[in-house]
């Protein structure tokens, strides 16, 4: 995919889908093209991408996410009628329903050409987030979520974006735009689920801006088939006294890449991620996280856990930069991680480039086993063995699990974690 | 009930027990007394299951069965229970569950029917009372910022639910004040009958007031040295380990 035929053939294929786009927005996407002809897709030479290969991608000869009808059954139902939903099958947007928070792109295009024009990635920097470029080049319609001052939205919304098995490996570039307006509210979840046997690329781009005083809730939900390969980029931007949270979890793909970069740029501004990631056989997860303090009294907490059994591989990479007026910046990281097997391998690595002087910074990273003095402990009171080896890990899960504020959704990850545990028959009944 | 004959065992290089015999019939609370490191837990530990310890002789018979062919869960399962002299932390498993999957991991054993929710809590509720804990302990994470009191007390509250036959506990007196002591003592009396038999490992002959004991054991250097009635725990007290061991040695 890095060569130039694969790309034209991408391009072409592309332009016969898209009708009409604003003059802004095609010369956007040619940048974005050019940089991906140049420079293919990153290689672990990047200092970025040092432990995640890319290279099971150049073998396959990707078409954009072309229109594919499937059952909507197949599809493991996150049991939810009080969320606002809006589908993407491959890339494809399903009915949209009144009422929604969100819009297609295409419709925000059509009925203001300009409106999306200097905001759309205006956070994205090519030369950090080389994935982005190949989005941007290549996406096909997207979503805008723009809360105005004094609107309200109780409910959740959620975006699915489906991958399904394709003619061949399709490329799907799922794009959202999220605004809120000065002191608002929303929680949005983007839950990336696959069917069975499909060999597709998700890369996916998630821009939102951060008014003053508003609260964005964002969760990532990734549980796609183990043959697929899934990146996204979450850039996000926070103006005074804004507050983000993050979830992301994923538990399923091939081949996983999130990278998360917000800045704070005013005072007040608070970010709070948490990740949990589970990985089995010979899956490969990297959560890349960047938090760029540039305003005095900025705080940010981060909570990333995993738990990785077989030969599976993760990475974790949580980057904190301290600008030089960041006065009274209060930074705080942490990444556990659980290794259920000899074979399984974890790459953590916290990096602090602190610029101010006055400021609270601090991170930790474990590696470590099950307990073995509560796992005996549990079997003394008559709970087997794997059943303990089961509750011990799920209890570690939860620990950031139980950050998760919309009750079906936790109840749903949770019982997602518990399904990919040995002996979960047992665990389940108990709850 | 108990019988362990040449009980000998080691931690890596070194011998903890060097052939302990100990027998405890149906009915009866025997206690176990030593200066620290004599073994004591290492004993109610292999007794538990413990597979740390490498047993290098002898053997553990409890009722008909050899104890060290079991796993930790079958004993627990045929009503072994160990009260832990430091009961261990684990954020994230509630109280409460843990209780629920003990028990039932129990009956499951026994073929008995499992506990529906509505007799569960109200067992729990009765035994919570007996042994003066708040309910608010049941959500939360086992023994989780607990204090050394109240870990003692969960140790028991879990073993007045379980109804083992052979309970070991391991120093579960140390650190209690007078009030919390009369609490677990009461607790373990009420558990005294006929069919049970229990171990308990301590120092002080005070919990031996509340819980009068058949016979009282003390180990020094991985052996028993010297076996009694429970005026030996009230000799233990005013003269200490050192004339029994010297004793011994000569
Ligand atoms: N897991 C272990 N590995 C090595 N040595 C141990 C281990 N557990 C206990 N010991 C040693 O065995 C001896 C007896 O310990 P313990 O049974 O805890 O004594 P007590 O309970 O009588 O105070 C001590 O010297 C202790 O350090
Ligand atoms: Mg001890």
């Amino acid at each position: 995919m890095s060569a130039q035929p694969a790309i034209d053939y991408l391009a072409e294929r592309h332009a016969e889908r898209v009708v009409s786009e604003p003059d802004w927005l095609t010369a956007t996407r040619k940048t974005a093209m050019a940089y991906v002809a140049e420079r293919g897709l990153p290689t672990t030479r990047y200092e970025n991408w040092k432990y995640t290969n890319l290279r099971s991608l150049h073998r396959k000869q990707f078409t954009p996410a072309a229109a594919v009808t499937i059952d909507v059954n197949d599809v493991p139902q996150l049991g939810a009628n009080g969320f606002h939903t809006l589908s993407f099958v491959n890339g494809q947007p399903q009915e949209i329903h009144p009422g929604s928070p969100a819009q297609l792109m295409s419709t925000v295009f059509e009925r203001q050409p300009d409106a999306l024009a200097g905001r759309l990635s205006a956070l994205v920097s090519y030369e950090s987030h080389p994935l982005a470029a190949l989005n941007t080049a290549f996406f096909a319609d997207g979503v805008v979520i723009e809360v105005k001052a004094g609107q309200h939205f109780d409910q959740p919304l959620l975006l699915e974006f489906v991958s399904a098995p394709a003619a061949g490996p399709a490329l799907i570039c799922p794009r959202v735009l999220i605004v809120l307006e000065a002191n608002t509210r929303l929680q949005v979840i983007e839950r990336y689920v696959g069917l069975p046997d499909s060999e597709n690329f998700t890369n996916a781009v998630t821009e939102v801006h951060l008014a003053s005083g508003a609260h964005l809730d964002h969760y990532r939900l990734q549980e796609a088939t183990p043959t697929d390969t899934c990146a996204q980029l979450l850039a996000v931007h926070q103006a005074a006294d804004s507050r983000l949270n993050t979830h992301s979890v994923d538990t399923g793909g091939k081949l996983v890449r999130n990278d998360l970069h917000t800045w704070l740029c005013g005072p007040g501004a608070e970010a709070h991620l948490s990740g949990f990631y589970m990985a089995v056989r010979t899956q490969h997860v990297d959560n890349h996280t960047v938090i760029n303090h540039n305003a005095p009294h900025t705080t940010s907490r981060e909570v990333y856990r995993g738990v990785l059994a077989d030969r599976a591989r993760a990475v974790f990479n949580g980057k904190v930069v301290v600008a030089k007026d960041a006065q009274k910046t209060d930074a705080r990281q942490s990444n556990n991680n659980l290794i259920l097997s000899g074979k399984a391998e974890i790459d953590t690595k916290p990096e602090l480039e602190i610029f101010a002087n006055d400021v609270k910074a601090s991170h930790g990273a474990t590696v470590g086993q099950l307990d073995d003095e509560a796992l005996f402990y549990l079997r003394t009171r008559g709970i087997g063995e794997r059943t303990a080896r089961a509750l011990l890990t799920f209890a570690f899960a939860d620990e950031v699990l139980a950050a998760i504020e919309i009750p079906e959704l936790r109840k749903y990850v949770e019982e997602t974690v518990t399904r990919r545990l040995p002996d979960h028959e047992r665990l389940a009944k108990l709850t | 009930m108990l019988s362990i004959r040449n009980l000998h065992a080691r931690a890596d290089d070194m011998e903890i027990l060097k052939g302990v015999n100990l027998e405890i019939p149906a009915g009866e609370v025997h206690a176990l007394m030593g200066p620290n490191g004599s073994g004591k837990s290492t004993l109610a530990q292999i007794i538990a299951g413990r597979e740390d310890f490498k047993v290098t002789a002898g053997e553990v018979r409890y009722r008909d069965i050899d104890l060290l062919e079991l796993t930790p869960e079958q004993r627990a399962h045929e009503g072994v229970f160990l009260a832990f002299q430091y009961p261990v932390e684990i954020p994230g498993v509630n109280n409460v569950y843990l209780l629920k999957a003990a028990l039932n991991a129990q009956r499951r054993h026994r073929g008995e029917t499992e506990l529906d929710a509505f007799e569960f809590l109200q067992l729990v509720r009765e035994k919570m009372q007996l042994m003066q804990m708040d309910e608010s302990f049941l959500n939360r994470g086992v023994n989780e910022d607990f204090s050394g009191g109240e870990k003692k007390r969960n140790e028991v509250l879990q073993m007045t639910i379980l109804e083992p036959t052979l309970a070991v506990l391991d120093e579960t007196d140390s650190g209690l004040d007078i009030d919390a002591l009369k609490v677990v003592a009461n607790g373990v009396n009420s558990l005294r009958d006929a069919s049970r038999s229990m171990l308990l490992v301590t120092h002080y002959q005070r919990l031996l007031d509340y819980i009068e004991p058949d016979v009282v054991h003390v180990l020094a250097d991985g052996k028993i040295v010297r076996s009694g009635g429970k005026e030996l725990a009230l000799e233990l007290e005013e003269r200490g380990y050192d004339w029994l061991q010297s004793g011994n040695a000569a």
